[in-house]
């Protein structure tokens, strides 16, 4: 009696525990870049080398200093784009530190992709779009808060 | 992997139901069962002692003593006799119905029984609203409709569908009653919900109805919970995909076949935006039917929108609930 008691009991939670692998999937939230993880390699992998599949502009087009200027002083060439980036202020807007590790809204970097307000200068990507999208915005701020590590 | 898990899951419950066949055991005696459940003689005219309901209109009332009129001649009147005997078919006077305002009872489902529960929580907040609108009564509302079924001796299993097309499938077990050394009753609870019809953000929820009748005026109850992807988000981008609540309630029976209920859903740990859920109301039992208004500040009656809480804005929100037991 008390066995079987136990054994249905046992089937009510396993079927709240065969449902707990359910999470939303991190692909989904990513959009047209479904690799894209709060990994630092893979935003420099996903978004920084890359031009994505709704035809969002790569960024070392321009952030580059291999045959050119780089466009407001930064490189964001893999192996350097991390020292360019974490802690270190803009050129163009005096107090802005690109990234604040664990403070999405205060990084310039976060500013500059979302069209902040009282940023100097354009939206980047540069030109009318696309832009980055929600979803690879909430992947690159969680990096941010997760403390912008060179992971 | 989502969607197969949850394909799992639908055939576990469909396993459940299985259950029936092997885990079957003969119903208790009504007069153990009203021991143990605290159960009352009858008070309404339509209801008689000894758990029996009275007739039907129409239908001529079984005289005591006497053998029903199905054994006669019937196979199966043996069997239909012990399911007129079930004591879950009687009226439990401090717990008359299974739910709160949206967390369950610990009352069961008599076994082959169906019950349908309808609720309304209406749009606009009561702080925007007036007699003019009726207290956002003449503003749309979050429905749902619910079946609940009685598979075996103290488990049912039941299907829930809410106008924002969450479905919820839930299964509850009664694994202790209140009675003899017991001072509490428990069950287990399991559900999954997924919103746009059970195809996307699936949020699965495990926990225990703990309560305690007090004769047959009140019961009070305790629900520790743990909702899994409680947080819509990716469990890669969020602090705290998963909800642990303890959730506390009261029925208080105040006439005859009027109560007073309320219940909070107190998070302990995990994600917890919005307020605390808070629900009060009053009901009207009639028969079968339960009828129920209630204020709450939030629209949510699923495990999982009862872990993401009650209005931030501290918006409350009127509402009713209408339940029928087909038995």
């Amino acid at each position: 009696m008390r066995l079987r008691h136990l054994a249905l009991a046992a089937l009510v939670l396993a079927v709240g525990i065969a449902g707990a692998a359910c999470d939303e999937k991190l692909s989904d939230v990513a959009g047209p870049t479904p690799s894209l993880t709060p990994t630092f390699s893979s935003i420099q992998r996903e978004i920084f080398n890359t031009t994505d599949s709704s035809g969002r502009l790569f960024c070392i087009g321009c952030h580059t200093d291999s045959g050119r200027t780089p466009a407001g002083g930064l490189v964001l060439l893999e192996g350097r784009s991390y020292q360019a980036l974490v802690g270190q202020p803009s050129r163009f807007k005096a107090g802005a530190i690109f990234v604040v590790p664990g403070d999405p809204n205060a990084s310039y970097l976060v500013q500059k992709l979302e069209s902040a307000a009282d940023m100097v200068g354009t939206r980047m990507p540069r030109g009318s779009g696309p832009y980055l999208t929600s979803g690879q915005m909430q992947i690159i701020r969680r990096w941010i808060e997760l403390g912008a590590k060179n992971d | 992997m989502t969607r197969t898990t949850i394909r799992m899951a639908a055939v576990l419950m469909a396993l459940a139901a299985a259950a029936p066949a092997w885990a079957a055991d003969p119903p208790p005696v009504a007069a153990a069962a009203g021991s143990a459940g605290g159960r009352p003689k009858a008070e309404q005219p339509n209801e008689k002692p000894g758990g029996t309901p009275a007739a039907a209109p129409g239908k001529p009332a079984e005289t005591p003593g006497a053998p029903p009129v199905a054994a006669a001649d019937s196979p199966a009147a043996p069997a239909a006799a012990a399911q007129e005997d079930d004591p879950d078919l009687d009226i439990n006077y401090a717990q008359p119905d299974f739910m709160l305002s949206a967390l369950p009872t610990t009352l069961r489902v008599p076994r082959n029984r169906l019950t349908f529960r309808l609720t309304h929580r209406f749009n606009q907040p009561l702080e925007d609203s007036g007699i003019g609108d009726l207290w956002g009564m003449d503003s749309g509302a979050m429905i749902g409709f619910e079946f609940r079924y009685g598979l075996i001796p103290g488990g049912q299993l039941g299907f829930y569908r809410t106008s924002d097309a969450t479905i919820e499938l839930f299964s509850q077990y009664d694994v202790f009653r209140q009675g003899g050394k017991m001072p509490v009753g428990v069950a287990a609870f399991g559900s999954v919900e997924g919103t746009d019809n059970f195809t996307d953000k699936y949020s699965p929820a495990i926990g225990a109805v703990i309560s305690r009748e007090i004769g047959t005026r009140a019961a009070v109850y305790a629900h520790p919970f743990w909702v899994n992807n409680s947080n819509p988000d990716p469990a890669d981008l969020v602090d705290d995909n998963s909800t642990t609540m303890i959730g506390v309630g009261i029925r208080l029976r105040v006439f005859s076949a009027t109560y007073l209920v309320a219940e909070a859903a107190p998070r302990v740990a995990g994600y917890a935006p919005g307020s605390t859920h808070v629900s009060f109301g009053i009901e009207q039992r009639a028969g079968g039917h339960l009828f129920q208004i209630t204020f709450a500040n939030g629209q949510g009656t699923t495990p999982a929108n009862v872990a993401r809480g009650g209005s931030s804005a501290n918006n409350w929100y009127l509402g009713f609930n209408l339940a029928r037991k087909f038995y």
